[in-house]
């Protein structure tokens, strides 16, 4: 009888549990991170493109495979090597009603151009844009630009009646201490259009039924909530709460994978980790080096370098989720070779105490690795990693973590002799790279070559890049320029980060290597 | 006649609030640079150097903090600079979340601690009194995130019973966003609310435990004994009520911190309230949401105080003259 009672209570007490798991059609998805903005130029960020990519539309996707392809333009030739002319998908309405037609382009590139844009990075070589007529638009560019249709994709059109008619035909908001109306509602030509949106909390999305593809998406209804403490994001998708939960922490793959009706896909993140030593100060910032910078000598980066095993990183601090490279780009980026992907030089502490001794640190010195400690996973951990690694070759490594906000502009003020980086080329494609990271700072490029590293022969070769239009010289031109990087040790490329998307069974979804979740790409049973 | 202490003593507050609003922007210093993270990673230096301009960012701190200052005074806190909406409006969205979770924690350790510290007092020697000297010893010592892990880890994952993170299907009254509409949003609070609450509970559990076992022992109630009052009338009129004065004021005041400190049970059950908007402030260097955040809680903190003084001017006839003894 007492057994009874009790086997009821329970029975009581579970019926009372948790909402099952929606229906099969309507999911809920967790990230830790939010969309910081709905605004579609305000902020190139990754968590707030993956939100707005299933609301807004650019005149050009990516498929599956990353490969461009057609959306609002159904097609485009280039006149000229500078004019690019798009045609429009006739039909196409925004979610309010209104059709798409060929000045909300130029209204939204020119958006995309402005001052308070945070774009501009994909729209940058755009000197004009027009439109003939109603469907046709076209773009010129200052020059040759072989990744603009690269870039295309994050360009997203919005409709100039809307932007208009609410105050919003500028990205800026905060620094004109106003609000912005797009950064909380959203009008555009997508799969999904959006029910309503609680910043930091829950945004839901509820499919296009008017949207011009014929592939209809099997999720008709996703709900979005953030979840910033890993544990507590694995608890949720450990009890149903949520369908689909990333990233999954590291630690905590296993017990997903072990769960009934619960797995994670893992595989390379577009994402490269490298280490930058400060090639340009006379003498260390922070080291114990004070009448020179060892950093300077090519032996003594090599010596680094080959005084570090980055498989053991890779298996041991990254629990076996990163993909040692020797590349400072990731396969599947536009215009990369795979064979760059082997390291350039070996891993052997004698060598690299050889080098150290032939350049004159045969004693070894002591130096600063400034490391954020929130931005990348288990950033601390490796930075640690590789203090112990260079310790055995007598190179003392001081591990400064810190948090994002401040590692960031430190970093980027040249204010470091030795730090941790990561980078994802924004549009896939080599030249974002090689401008960015590689190319001396100067002319606008290499902002976060915050390393200094410099050679003039490389920032011709990244120009000849810029506008070479054909895709197999092109590839050789950035083979070529990545061999000579290594051979001059500019960066120490350590790993590409792993993805951990935690899902239940019943999805099937290819994972992204750029950690985009795309929900029309789901498949639901 | 005692206008010139209350006068005096709102003064006083407002000085603390603004000491406290001063260091706040001292601190703001160290807590890195917003502009890092309002554009992305490629946007040019000439980008940042223009946003952090037209923020106001590059100027001296001192300048910073008059006009937030003139501002504040105003009640106009700014834009946040994470969610790009007034940060006034961010706090009273959250401030629902927050004060429901608080008032109920506080709730489950008053109703649960006290009948606890009675039992722990009156019979010390019984196994129950033991047990719960045992549990308020774990609440005191282990710390609240671990709790709401553990809390997460056997009734959502294991048992099942409960769910995991954030608040559920509220219902919106009016401006409000209330958990106590429905069960099934309530189920959402309970978790947080007795993680919450434990440090609280262990707190009245040991100092209802004491003061019982002073007032049990004083004349009054042996005069009461042998007057053959009704023992449990003895128990709840004349003893609890001696002993529940230095509890309430403890509970009053610890009412600021619990809110302060909501922070971190907020967290970890992805709650959408005040403490966790300040937890994103931080890591985001939200400044104008940060500033705002430690103005409203030097603010609680000031009202309470400025409420137990006026409370006690009204109690003891001595303060009132403004030249008390005591003081």
């Amino acid at each position: 009888m007492k057994r009874h009672l009790t086997a009821a209570l329970v029975a009581a007490l579970v019926a009372l549990g948790p909402v099952p798991a929606a229906e099969a059609a309507e999911i809920t998805w967790a990230s830790q991170d939010d969309a910081a903005t709905l605004d579609p130029h305000a902020f190139n960020h990754g968590m707030t493109m993956t939100v707005l990519a299933h609301v807004y539309e650019g005149l050009v996707r990516r498929d599956r495979d990353q490969r461009i392809e057609p959306a609002l333009a159904e097609s485009w030739d280039q006149p000229t090597p500078t004019l690019w002319r798009f045609r429009l998908r006739p039909g196409v309405s925004f979610h309010d009603g209104t059709a798409l037609t060929a000045d909300d382009v130029v209204f939204s590139i020119r958006r995309a151009l402005s001052d308070a844009s945070d774009m501009k990075i994909f729209t940058a070589s755009i000197v004009d844009v027009r439109a003939p007529d109603d469907l046709t638009v076209e773009v010129e560019t200052e020059f040759p630009n072989a990744a603009l249709i690269q870039s295309l994709p994050e360009v997203r059109i919005m409709s100039r009646a809307w932007a208009e008619a609410h105050d919003a035909g500028s990205p800026s908001n905060v620094r004109e201490g106003k609000e912005n109306y797009a950064s909380t509602h959203a009008n555009g030509t997508g799969p999904y259009r959006l029910v309503s949106r609680e910043p930091e909390v829950k945004t839901v999305l509820e499919a296009n039924a008017d949207w011009w593809d014929p592939d209809t998406p099997d999720v008709t209804k996703a709900t979005l909530v953030r979840i910033a403490s890993g544990p507590t994001l694995v608890a949720a998708l450990l009890t149903g709460e949520v369908d689909f939960a990333y990233p999954v922490p590291l630690q905590d793959i296993p017990r997903v994978e072990a769960t009934d009706g619960l797995k994670v896909l893992t595989g390379p993140e577009i994402r490269t980790m490298f280490l930058s030593m400060d090639q340009a100060s006379e003498t260390m910032k922070y080291g114990s080096v004070t009448d020179a910078n060892p950093f300077r000598d090519r032996r003594v980066r090599q010596a680094v370098y080959q005084a570090l095993d980055m498989d053991l990183i890779a298996t041991k601090v990254m629990r076996g989720s990163a993909t040692p490279t020797g590349n400072l780009m990731a396969p599947g980026v536009n215009s990369v070779a795979p064979e760059l992907q082997a390291r350039a030089y070996p891993y052997d502490p004698e060598a690299a105490s050889a080098l150290l001794a032939e350049a004159g640190y045969a004693e070894g010195f002591r130096v600063t690795l400034d490391c954020p400690n929130d931005r990348y996973v288990n950033d601390e951990q490796v930075c640690q990693a590789v203090a112990a690694l260079l310790a055995r070759v007598g190179i003392t490594v001081d591990v400064n973590a810190m948090p994002a906000s401040k590692f960031f502009p430190k970093v980027g003020g040249r204010d470091s002799s030795f730090n941790f980086f990561g980078y994802t080329p924004v549009n896939l494609d080599a030249f974002n790279t090689l401008s960015v990271i590689v190319h001396s700072p100067k002319d606008g490029r290499g902002q976060w070559n915050v390393g200094d590293f410099s050679d003039a022969e490389i920032d011709g070769m990244i120009n000849e890049v810029l506008s070479e239009m054909d895709a197999e010289k092109r590839t050789e031109l950035v083979t070529g320029i990545m061999r000579r990087e290594a051979e001059l040790v500019g960066h120490i490329p350590l790993y590409q980060q792993g993805l951990s998307w935690g899902m239940r069974d019943g999805i099937t979804t290819p994972l992204a290597i750029d950690n985009r979740v795309n929900l029309t790409w789901f498949e639901l049973d | 006649m005692y206008l010139n202490t209350i006068i005096s003593r709102l003064l006083q507050a407002a000085w603390v609030i603004v000491a406290v609003s001063a260091i706040a922007f001292a601190l703001f210093q160290y807590v890195g640079d917003p502009v890092s993270q309002m554009l992305g990673q490629d946007a040019s230096a000439a980008d940042r150097d223009a946003l952090r301009r037209d923020l106001g960012l590059d100027r001296p701190v001192a300048l910073q903090f008059l006009q937030f200052l003139g501002n504040a005074a105003r009640g106009d806190f700014g834009l946040s600079l994470q969610q790009g909406r007034p940060v006034m409006d961010l706090i009273l969205e959250r401030l629902p979340a927050t004060l429901e979770l608080t008032v109920f924690s506080t709730a489950i350790a008053v109703l649960l601690g006290v009948p606890m510290g009675m039992v722990a007092a009156l019979r010390p020697r019984a196994l129950v009194s033991r047990a719960i000297m045992l549990v308020s010893l774990i609440g005191v010592s282990l710390p609240t995130f671990f709790i709401g892990i553990l809390l997460i880890l056997a009734f959502s994952v294991i048992l099942g019973w409960l769910p995991s993170f954030g608040r559920g299907p509220v219902a919106d009254i009016g401006v409000w966003r209330t958990n106590f509409a429905s069960w099934d949003a309530f189920r959402y609070m309970l978790m947080p609310a007795f993680t919450l609450a434990l440090f609280q509970l262990t707190l009245i559990v040991r100092l209802v435990r004491g003061e019982m076992m002073e007032v049990m022992g004083q004349d009054f109630i042996r005069f009461a004994r042998a007057r053959g009052l009704p023992a449990r009338s003895i128990l709840v009129r004349h003893a609890l009520k001696n002993a529940l004065m230095p509890v309430v004021t403890i509970i009053g005041l610890q009412l600021g911190t619990i809110i302060a400190f909501a922070l971190i049970t907020e967290t970890v059950f992805q709650w959408p309230g005040m403490g966790l908007l300040f937890a994103e402030a931080v890591a985001f260097a939200d400044i104008p949401v940060m500033a705002a955040y430690l103005c409203l809680i030097a603010v609680i903190f000031v009202t309470i105080n400025l409420a137990v003084d006026f409370l006690y001017i009204l109690i003891d006839p001595r303060l009132r003259r403004g030249h008390g003894a005591s003081r």
